[in-house]
């Protein structure tokens, strides 16, 4: 690397006449406190790369800029550039051309489900009261600047497939918009069988999108977690595993895996997992009857009761 | 060095084996561990789903009975420790949602006092013992071992996280002599919390790291989460069968490894109750130079 310039490698791949991606080593004019971004323009204006990269804003609050560099998923508006840095577009999308990414599929689960305030009786007054305690549970969710760069890598989102009318996950990012409004005080639509259909329980509980997220937002504590337990009591009884764990838990005191297992899967499902269960049977890795006391089971059952499950 | 041990459902159900091996590498060590017996469980992560308050309290109870002792809390597992972790962090803040918890504790019988430091033993062996020390009594050698830890998300990312927490795994590996590989990526889940929820899922997600391992040639697997381990290990061959390829890839719990650097022999350690044969560790067990 020459002194006063930076190297880059980027993505390139154009699916209406390329048959393959390839990837362009760029050396550009180093300039203080450059940002991905500002690499981006100089490829374009100073190496004469006709570059696919979205952005509107460049100061972090369209959500557009999303790339993924070195492997981790950022914004290139706010994002430091690096020596050396690889720079390709996000994950779990389909690639349009270049860096552009087609957020199309997170953008329709998001408008299916319905992300706004569903309000039936009239307002009591206008304006209307909120206290902090009324907003709290959202007012994370909506520093939200909806780019999906939790959705690009999430797992769940990875190896989701659809089946037998059974969605795929729609990802972190989707469900941060639906948790703004479902866990809002004032909405009034039953969102249980919506979130079902959106197959939270594939939720793997990984923090993968809280670590991503360009914004901070505690994704899985805040928005993930309460629609879980919203959706748990859902009359399909889809996302229903959350309450039998708790369920499990408040008999046994430690988790009797035997039991939450036929009850999660039923019993069909338990015996279709035969010969599993049996090869650990053999092998001394499941317990037939739980470890814990009576008192124990008392004292637990208490903390249950004081917390109003 | 005596700690409130705190081995967690799945160390006492599934993996037993890390439980035992636990055990010995403490004794070995000289490591008091007096058990948390009957404490339940620490909520995992479908209790705070339904009931957030609940899952603190589960976890404060747990909390108050090392801290009736005076004791530390040692945990072998990267989820109840985070979740420990997280609400020994809740506890020591002063709020109302702190004082509503402790409300509640009293109402249900316990009756909160200090809060205890919360340690995952991997933590306690680095910062306690020492890896100098450590390495001055080992016995044998896994010199020759392509490992590929793999640290729980729990343990790195989350309230409950714990910062260096995969440094100190891939340092411990290395103590044995064995030869840590970085397979492991940040968008890599073992895929445990959904296996009773969407096991196919679960699997083609695991199959992603082991598709991985086996490239790059790791002859072993080590964690230091025993959920991880299930997944891993006892559904490694139900993810062959979805995924239609072939790993045999053994997942062994670093207390497993150091032990057997220590001197145990494999069945004191339990490695005979793994689902996945780990006799292709064991071979490379030598004398430590």
């Amino acid at each position: 690397m020459e002194a006063g310039t930076l190297s880059a490698t980027i993505f390139r791949f154009d699916p209406s006449v390329d048959d393959a991606p390839r990837y362009d080593a760029i050396e550009v004019t180093r300039e203080p406190m450059m940002r991905v971004l500002d690499v981006l323009d100089a490829a374009v204006d100073e190496c004469g790369l006709s570059i696919g990269y979205r952005y509107f804003c460049g100061v972090k609050r369209c959500g557009m800029c999303g790339v993924n560099v070195n492997g981790k998923p950022v914004l290139a508006c706010w994002e430091a550039a690096t020596p050396g840095m690889v720079i390709e577009p996000l994950g779990n999308m389909p690639v349009i051309r270049d860096l552009i990414v087609d957020r199309g599929a997170f953008e329709r689960a998001t408008i299916e489900l319905e992300p706004r305030l569903v309000r039936r009786k009239p307002y009591a007054s206008f304006p209307e009261r909120y206290t902090h305690g009324d907003v709290a549970p959202t007012f994370p969710l909506m520093n939200c600047i909806e780019c999906y760069v939790c959705s690009s890598t999430c797992p769940a989102v990875a190896g989701g497939v659809e089946s037998e009318g059974r969605r795929a996950f729609v990802g972190p990012g989707t469900l941060v918009q639906v948790a703004k409004v479902a866990l809002h005080p004032k909405d009034e639509l039953d969102r249980r069988e919506m979130l079902e259909d959106a197959s939270i329980e594939d939720c793997m509980s990984c923090f993968r999108c809280e670590q991503v997220c360009p914004v901070g937002i505690p994704i899985v504590s805040a928005a993930i977690m309460p629609l879980r337990g919203l959706a748990a009591s859902a009359p399909r009884g889809r996302a229903r595993f959350p309450q039998t764990f708790a369920d499990n838990v408040r008999s046994h005191v430690d988790v009797h895996s035997a039991s939450l297992f036929i009850r999660a899967k039923g019993w069909r499902g338990a015996l279709a997992s035969l010969p599993l269960v049996l090869r650990m049977l053999v092998r001394g890795k499941t317990r037939i009857f739980g470890r814990a006391g009576t008192e124990a089971k008392r004292r637990v059952d208490a903390l249950f009761r004081a917390a109003g499950s | 060095m005596k700690f409130a041990y705190y081995p967690g459902c799945t160390s006492k159900g599934s993996t037993r084996e890390a439980d035992v091996a636990t055990k010995w590498l403490a004794g070995k060590l000289g490591i008091d561990l007096v058990e948390l017996v009957d404490a339940g469980c620490c909520g995992s992560c479908e209790v705070k789903a339904i009931n957030p308050t609940l899952h603190f309290m589960l976890n404060a109870r747990i909390l108050t009975m090392a801290a009736e002792q005076h004791l530390q809390i040692l945990t072998i597992c990267d989820t109840c420790q985070a979740n420990l972790l997280h609400t020994s962090r809740r506890m020591q803040e002063e709020n109302d949602a702190k004082r509503s918890l402790l409300e509640r504790l009293k109402a249900a019988g316990v009756t909160y006092g200090a809060t205890p430091r919360v340690r995952h033993l991997s933590s306690v062996l680095v910062d306690e013992i020492g890896v100098d020390a450590l390495r001055g009594r080992l016995l044998r050698s896994l010199a020759g071992l392509r490992v590929a830890p793999f640290a729980c998300c729990h343990s790195f990312r989350g309230p409950g996280a714990t910062a260096g927490s995969r440094d100190v795994l891939e340092a411990l590996v290395a103590l044995s002599g064995a030869t840590p590989l970085p397979v492991r990526v940040d968008s890599d889940c073992c895929g445990f919390h959904i296996l009773m929820v969407n096991e196919g899922l679960a699997m083609r997600t695991s199959a992603k790291f082991l598709a991985r391992c086996a490239e790059a040639g790791a002859e072993c697997i080590v964690t230091t989460s025993p959920l991880c381990h299930t997944a891993l290990d006892i559904y490694q061959r139900r993810t062959e069968q979805v995924t239609g390829r072939t790993f045999g890839i053994p997942v062994l719990h670093l207390e497993q490894l150091l032990s057997l650097a220590l001197g145990a022999a494999p069945g004191e350690v339990g490695l005979d109750r793994h689902m996945v044969s780990t006799d292709a560790v064991v071979r490379h067990l030598q004398v430590a130079a």
